[in-house]
């Protein structure tokens, strides 16, 4: 069964780290690529972030909590 | 002066080439900005999707042997120019199979065998380098043409307006490559100079000045050709404003709030790729089952790349010292 790390990503050039303010997909919930699946905040904004991969959700991270980018915040494992 | 397209069309295999080049370029960008957006690759990025007729032009109008020098946003530069993906996917993420071993990132991508003398993340720095290049060519006897490649924001620094001018004292055989997206960063062109055309600037030094459609691969061709025969016979530079559009952003992850929807809007209907493809469709130069092809070769052979890269080993601390010195051994690091 093929897994995609969920990371932060580096969402502007110039951001080190990122705030994960919210889940859009809850524990173990199915998500297909490019929909919504967390959201960031870095300085001032606010972004969401697609699914990088079809799957099901398990978060391995806290809300409210800041993370590096290309920290692992869980994982989408493939339904196949 | 402006360009339309006058003298024949390309060649079918020369507008099959373009297409190829066009689609390949829209192919590595897509895949990277989603993969950076989703977090899955981490690297820096500023994206020339939107920009591909111009680098696909140069890609069929130069030799190996002639000289690029391009800017931080110089992905499609680099495909059109021949740099395989492999190693300029490496050298964003930072791997050993990367142009510049993986240490030199996003904004120094470098390969000789195919022409490219460097990438700068230095706006206007180009410019000089490439009257450099073209000097050596000169004094040497040798046929090569440089091109360099800058955005509209850059023809407002005085290095531009350096090398413009030796460049025409000399007749130097270079092309200056000005893809005016619109907007230097942020700010739009109409904020930051008073002439309506940067072609118009060529005046100033002496040199032809044309302003070209740089959504259409075929203008782009007719006005290259031109350019590169003046420099390579001996005719000194010229100075080409294609006007064209960057459709995210000035860097990756650019919330664009400064760019009018309207704007957006008739950029994206103009997109030089589904643009390009519409027109071999409609001339009969390419099939639809053709283009999907070129299509689906393009995302296998970014996938292919993408694949490689991912397991390469990373770029090596054993780099650091090297390409410093011509003989590191003798210099205190």
């Amino acid at each position: 069964m093929s897994e995609f790390t969920i990371r932060i990503p580096r969402a502007s050039v110039a951001i080190s780290e990122a705030t994960l303010v919210e889940q859009l997909v809850e524990e173990g919930g199915h998500v297909n690529e490019g929909e919504p699946l967390f959201a960031i905040a870095t300085e001032k904004v606010e972004t969401e972030i697609a699914a990088g991969a079809s799957g099901t959700v398990h978060w391995t991270s806290e809300l409210e909590t800041v993370y590096e980018v290309g920290a692992e915040i869980g994982v989408i494992q493939a339904e196949d | 002066m402006e360009n339309d397209r006058q003298g024949a069309a390309p060649s079918a295999d020369v507008q099959r080439r373009l297409y190829e080049l066009m689609v390949l370029m829209k192919a590595a960008d897509d895949r990277l900005s989603k993969g950076i957006a989703s977090g899955e690759l981490q690297c820096v990025y500023w994206p020339p999707r939107g920009q591909e007729a111009i680098a696909a032009a140069v890609g069929v109008c130069l030799r190996t042997d002639d000289q690029l020098v391009t800017t931080y946003r110089g992905l499609h530069d680099l495909i059109g120019k021949g740099v395989p993906l492999v190693e300029i996917y490496g050298e964003m993420l930072g791997r050993q199979v990367g142009a510049s071993r993986g240490k030199g990132g996003t904004m120094h991508i470098a390969r000789p065998e195919s022409g490219v003398a460097m990438s700068t993340g230095i706006v206007g720095a180009g410019p000089p380098v490439a009257v450099g290049l073209a000097m050596a060519a000169q004094r040497k006897g040798i046929d090569r043409v440089t091109v360099v490649s800058f955005g509209d924001g850059a023809t407002n620094t005085g290095s531009f307006h350096e090398a413009a001018n030796m460049a025409a004292l000399w007749d130097l055989p270079v092309v200056l490559l000005c893809q005016n997206n619109l907007y230097g960063e942020m700010t739009p062109v109409e904020h930051t100079m008073k002439v309506e055309t940067i072609a118009e600037r060529a005046q100033a030094y002496g040199m032809p000045g044309v302003r070209v459609d740089g959504n259409d691969p075929l203008a782009m061709v007719a006005a290259l050709e031109e350019a590169v025969d003046r420099a390579r016979s001996g005719g000194g530079p010229t100075l080409l404003d294609c006007v064209t559009f960057r459709f995210r952003g000035h860097y990756f992850g650019d919330p664009m709030a400064y760019i009018p929807a309207e704007q957006m809007a008739a950029a994206q209907l103009a997109d030089p790729v589904p643009s390009f493809r519409a027109a071999l469709a409609s001339t009969g130069i390419c099939s639809e089952h053709e283009l999907e092809e070129l299509d689906q070769a393009a995302v296998a052979a970014v996938e292919e790349a993408l694949a490689t890269v991912l397991a390469a080993e990373p770029a090596s601390a054993d780099e650091l010292s090297r390409d410093v010195y011509a003989d590191p051994t003798n210099c205190p690091v």
